[in-house]
C-alpha cells in the first residue's frame, strides 16, 4: 500500500535549477530502479532531483552532504521539464523534488534524458579518490 | 554488478540524515539467500560511479533495507 506524501508549499520557479547526481543516473537501469522504488512508496513513477538554491552549490552541500561525494552532476531548468510535459513535485523536504513520468519505459526515459545538461564536474565535490 | 559492495544505492535518494533506502533485489546479493542484513549491521553501499561507502543498517523490511551512510573523513582523502 503506497504511503501518502505531502507536497511542500513550493512552486517550481521557471528559473529553478535542478541537479541529479551521477553521470549514469539517467540510464535506463537507474531510472527503472528508482521508478520502481517511487511507485512502491508513493504510487507514482518518478525520480529524484535537487534544487540548487539560488544557484548556491555549497548551500546544497550543507542541505544534502552526499553531494560532496559525487564528482559528476547533471542539471536541468525546471521550465525545460515543465514545457516538455514532466511535472516537478516538491516532495519530502527542501531541496528535494520529484520528476514525474507517465510510465517507466525506455521511451519515456529517452524523452526526459536529453533535457538534462552534463555530466559536468560538481562544484561541491570534495575530491575523494578511490580507496 | 561489482562485488565490492553489498547494496546499490542511488545518491539522489539519500536524505539530509544520510539515510537511503536500498532494495536487495536491485543489488549484487539479489540471488544470495544468505545475505540477511539486520539493523545495526555495517555494510558497503555503492553505485559503480564512486568508491563504495560504509553504512549502518537502520531498518529492514523484506527486500527493503535502510542504511545510514558514512561519508569519509577529509583526512581519508588521497591527493
Amino acid at each position: 500500500m503506497p504511503e501518502p506524501f505531502l507536497l511542500r508549499g513550493s512552486h517550481a520557479a521557471a528559473t529553478l535549477i535542478a541537479a541529479r547526481m551521477g553521470s549514469q543516473t539517467l540510464a535506463d537501469t537507474s531510472l527503472t530502479n528508482q521508478c520502481a522504488r517511487t511507485f512502491l512508496r508513493w504510487g507514482l513513477h518518478g525520480f529524484s532531483v535537487f534544487e540548487v538554491p539560488d544557484g548556491d552549490w555549497q548551500l546544497l552541500a550543507r542541505l544534502r552532504p552526499i553531494i560532496t561525494d559525487r564528482r559528476y552532476v547533471l542539471t536541468v531548468e525546471a521550465a525545460t521539464l515543465l514545457r516538455a510535459g514532466f511535472p516537478l513535485l516538491p516532495t519530502e523536504d527542501h531541496p528535494h523534488w520529484t520528476v514525474v513520468l507517465s510510465e517507466p519505459t525506455p521511451e519515456q526515459f529517452a524523452r526526459v534524458r536529453p533535457l538534462f545538461d552534463g555530466p559536468f564536474e560538481n562544484p561541491a565535490w570534495t575530491g575523494r579518490r578511490s580507496g | 554488478m561489482s562485488a565490492s559492495y553489498d547494496l546499490v544505492y542511488d545518491p539522489n535518494d539519500v536524505g539530509a540524515d544520510m539515510v537511503v533506502e536500498c532494495w536487495i533485489s536491485q543489488s549484487p546479493h539479489a540471488r544470495d539467500a544468505d545475505f540477511d542484513p539486520q539493523p545495526g549491521d555495517w555494510i558497503r553501499a555503492g553505485d559503480d560511479e564512486e568508491p563504495p561507502l560504509r553504512g549502518r543498517v537502520t531498518r529492514r523490511d523484506g527486500d527493503r533495507v535502510w542504511i545510514q551512510l558514512q561519508l569519509p573523513r577529509a583526512t581519508d582523502a588521497v591527493a
